[in-house]
């Protein structure tokens, strides 16, 4: 596997030409449902996997999620699988798609693209902020080995949105609520 | 976290994308004669006051001089006495011997004619006629955005420390290292970055918004 930075670059592109086919009122609910889905996870997503492991536990095994060897993949795929399917739901429905079609011309093409980029810098960059905050653990299965390449650690590592967002999450997502209420 | 942008990077990239933004907007607007309107007058002002950099300082503190010698001995009777008591015969807005003044004195200046250019231009100037000549005045504009930032980096104040104008293997090699030896008080906060972040998004969103039309039923 060639370096992750190209694969994130890859994963972007494809989500703009998504953005570009299904128009930015349904990109912009994908969006929306994103940033709930990151605050769900920043603000809870611990806590549910501590819950889940504690059920483990008292039914007699051993903690998976915070120790032994795999601990760290079982906590990165954790954060990942509940993203994803956060992803699938909100592409697959219209459900909090905005009512309304988008300009013609130029400008409406550009707003597509940039609404897909937009979510595809918040997907893939928040799949890679979580198997790098835990030391990329899918080199077990042997996908990728660290270390990154310089220009990845030195300008796209800081950039991950969900350090970045994380704070201003629960400014972020009522203000996208309001904007398609307003709409 | 810190981003490895130093203050003299992030000036530099906040230069470029203002620069490339309003050229390319400008184009849009007005076209490519819109642009030659707007950056005919830009280059020769920038040319003239690279050759007459030392006239100009002269003439800056010649002013300053005539203003401060009427409010402070426009009412004396014995106006050479007052002269040289008050010190207005030695005083100086820009130091001649200093080219850090000298430089924020050009900087200023060519800022407001580029400023001033690019407000007749978008009031006095037409729009295109055709998407074509729109989409001209747009790719002409970038051009010009990345003259405007070549006219206007050697002239800030970070200029002499760094070489990023000059694309080499080893400026970029350097360009990590520079922040390093800066001292900690110009750190970028992180924070900065994740409100660029931050406002781009709610723009795009409010932008997008207002465009988007009524369903048709």
């Amino acid at each position: 596997m060639g370096p992750v930075e190209v694969l994130w670059a890859v994963l972007i592109g494809v989500f703009a030409m998504v953005g570009v086919v299904r128009g930015y009122p349904k990109e912009l609910g994908v969006t929306t449902t994103i940033l709930a889905g990151l605050l769900l996870l920043t603000k809870g997503g611990e806590s549910a996997l501590v819950v889940v492991d504690s059920f483990l536990v008292r039914n007699g095994q051993p903690s998976a999620a915070f120790e032994g060897p795999y601990s760290e993949l079982i906590q990165a795929l954790f954060y990942i699988l509940v993203f994803v399917a956060i992803v699938v739901i909100s592409y697959h429905g219209d459900t909090l798609a905005f009512t309304g079609v988008p300009p013609r011309g130029p400008v409406g093409m550009m707003l597509n693209l940039a609404s897909g980029f937009l979510n595809g810098y918040l997907i893939s960059g928040t799949i890679w902020h979580y198997l790098h905050t835990f030391d990329y653990p899918i080199q077990v299965l042997g996908l990728f080995r660290p270390p990154l390449t310089d220009f990845a650690q030195n300008y796209l590592v800081p950039l991950m949105p969900v350090p970045l967002l994380e704070p201003y999450l629960l400014f972020l997502v009522p203000f996208m609520i309001v904007m398609r209420v307003l709409r | 976290m810190n981003l490895p942008f130093e203050p003299a990077m992030l000036q530099y990239l906040i230069v470029i994308a203002t620069a490339l933004t309003a050229s390319t907007m400008i184009g849009l607007k007005r076209g490519w004669r819109g642009q030659l309107m707007a950056f005919i007058p830009i280059v020769s002002v920038w040319g003239v006051l690279q050759l007459k950099t030392e006239a100009l300082v002269a003439t800056v503190n010649s002013t300053y001089k005539g203003v401060l010698f009427f409010a402070s001995c426009g009412s004396q009777a014995d106006t050479s006495a007052c002269l040289e008591s008050s010190g207005v015969a030695h005083a100086m807005l820009v130091d001649p011997a200093s080219a850090d003044q000298s430089r924020l004195l050009l900087l200023l200046l060519f800022v407001s004619a580029v400023v001033l250019a690019f407000t007749f231009v978008m009031r006095l100037g037409r729009p295109p006629t055709s998407l074509v000549q729109r989409l001209l005045g747009a790719v002409l504009g970038v051009a010009n955005g990345f003259t405007l930032s070549y006219l206007v980096l050697p002239l800030l104040s970070y200029g002499q420390r760094v070489n990023l104008p000059v694309v080499s293997a080893t400026a970029e090699g350097e360009l990590p290292n520079i922040a390093s030896n800066l001292p900690s008080l110009f750190d970028t906060p992180q924070v900065s970055v994740a409100v660029v972040i931050l406002a781009l998004i709610v723009l795009f969103v409010f932008v997008a918004v207002r465009l988007m039309k009524p369903m048709e039923v």
